[in-house]
């Protein structure tokens, strides 16, 4: 147990999450326990092995291949304004992704799969604000053509000679009354009456022939103006968002380039700066190593040459004192 | 990594400033690439799951709470999206050969001779361990998250993590007697 407590000292000491005191009760330990020093060393190396892992690099073009999935439109604020979604970190996929059976398990389409992406069936939400949108589009194209059928077919459009004399039944049977015997007298003027009703008729008929003509005339050129207009507001909607994207792309591109670019160089910058520096303390290192070796050989043989010469300075004189005092002694003896 | 400059980012974002995504996508694209690699231990894998995490934090960043870390939430997504193909592809357990290591002994001439195998005998054991034990090693040693941080990636408390954490190392350490450690 108090191994184990030891070690989880250690281990948050390590990791940088130990209190002030814990750090301090960490150090008295190590100071009176050379087990623990031991042990301490061992979770430092194995701290130092996990630190000198080398990172894996991404593949490149990978800024690039993510901004081309992005749709221009991504971030359109009515994806944002969702009632029903709910405000967390973490979003409730994640949370049935941690679920043990794999049924549980969400379904994760990979980026290589065709079809395009951000329109999964995952994405209900977003499913339902788009959806409601092109519900609404679809519903004023109908209504829209309904107005237009609806003009063509009640309308009297196109207008006909056999439909325009029907029309002007009516007016005739209103008309009839008012030419009687009473004003015009007899037959013949009955006669006259009908021819001159006829005629009216026939007025009126041309006048009615007129006003549908222009009626027609009308409803057609405002379908048709709303049509083209429709047509050209559709056409420079298209032309908008693919330029946008387009520039948009192009501007991502540019700055995933340069991003990169810069990345690579600064990389570069202190990779060349770091094998500088090596490189300098190596050659340092060596040269210093050289150096010392070189001087203490010399400083050795120079030590040697003097030490050689005194040595044969003093045997010499040595000699030759001793030489001297046989010599004298000799003589003396003599 | 710049917390305030991530918020600055996301919410250039929201805005629909496609330069400040790029940005993020800069930024977190190597971390999220590891992170992945090292629980899916496949380069084509990590690489797929880097993409999918991007997007699904494009398309879902209205779930993302701002009063959280950026890195953290995105993390999240990571590490799901790579235990997630792993349950799919019955891929958990250990690798036993034909693992693409990234970095080598031979990159590296100016390491000292006991580091690099150390360090090559560490990516081994790694390649070798549950991916539970893999997860936590990999949240705390190689992205640098704290004890709170990964607990909010993994949804667990900061004492379980220590305990994972623990187990994990010693687990670790099994398989790495022969370096004296």
């Amino acid at each position: 147990m108090r191994h184990l407590k030891q070690t989880e000292l250690m281990y948050a000491v390590l990791d940088g999450e130990a209190t002030p005191g814990e750090g301090l009760e960490l150090e008295r330990l190590l100071a009176a326990d050379a087990v623990a020093r031991a042990q301490f060393e061992q979770l430092r190396r194995l701290f130092d092995g996990l630190a000198n892992v080398p990172k894996a690099f991404p593949p490149e073009g990978l800024v690039a291949s993510v901004m081309a999935k992005i749709p221009r439109d991504a971030t359109r604020p009515e994806r944002f304004d969702q009632p029903l979604s709910t405000s967390r970190v973490f979003g409730q996929e994640s949370k049935r992704a941690r679920g043990t059976s794999p049924g549980e398990s969400v379904t994760v389409r990979r980026v290589s799969q065709p079809g395009p992406y951000l329109r999964g069936t995952n994405m209900s939400e977003q499913q339902t604000a788009s959806t409601g949108k092109r519900k609404v589009w679809i519903g004023l194209g109908i209504a829209v053509a309904a107005l237009v059928l609806a003009l063509f077919y009640t309308g009297d459009f196109p207008p006909s000679g056999k439909d325009a004399v029907g029309t002007i039944v009516p007016a005739q049977r209103y008309q009839a009354p008012q030419n009687t015997g009473d004003v015009l007298g007899g037959s013949a003027g009955s006669q006259s009456t009908q021819a001159e009703a006829a005629t009216q008729g026939s007025a009126a008929n041309s006048a009615a022939n007129s006003a549908a003509d222009n009626a027609a005339s009308k409803a057609a050129d405002k379908a048709a103006d709303k049509a083209a207009d429709k047509a050209a507001d559709k056409a420079a909607d298209k032309a908008a968002d693919k330029a946008a994207d387009k520039a948009a792309d192009k501007a991502a591109d540019k700055a995933a380039d340069k991003a990169a670019d810069k990345a690579a160089d600064k990389a570069a910058d202190k990779a060349a700066s770091k094998a500088a520096d090596k490189a300098a303390d190596k050659a340092a290192d060596k040269a210093a190593d050289k150096a010392a070796s070189k001087a203490a050989d010399k400083a050795a043989s120079k030590a040697a040459d003097k030490a050689a010469d005194k040595a044969a300075s003093k045997a010499a004189d040595m000699a030759a004192s001793k030489a001297a005092d046989n010599a004298a002694n000799n003589a003396t003896n003599r | 990594m710049d917390d305030d400059a991530d918020q600055v980012l996301v919410e250039r974002w929201r805005t629909g400033d496609r330069e400040a995504f790029a940005a993020l996508v800069i930024r977190y694209q190597r971390p999220i690439y590891n992170a992945a690699f090292w629980i899916v231990r496949k380069p084509e894998d990590a690489s797929d799951i880097a993409q999918t995490v991007f997007l699904r934090a494009a398309e879902r960043l209205d779930e993302y709470d701002v009063r959280y870390k950026f890195f953290s939430w995105i993390y999240r997504i990571a590490v799901n999206e790579s235990l997630n193909l792993l349950r799919r592809n019955g891929r958990e357990e250990a690798l036993d050969d034909d693992v693409d290591l990234p970095g080598s002994v031979r990159e590296e001439p100016e390491r000292r001779v006991a580091d690099a195998q150390l360090s090559t005998a560490v990516r081994m054991a790694l390649m070798q361990m549950s991916t539970s034990d893999r997860t936590v090693l990999v949240l705390r040693h190689f992205s640098e998250c704290s004890y709170q941080e990964i607990g909010q990636i993994l949804e667990l408390d900061e004492k379980t993590v220590k305990s994972r954490l623990y187990e994990a190392r010693q687990h670790l350490r099994d398989r790495l007697k022969d370096h004296m450690i």
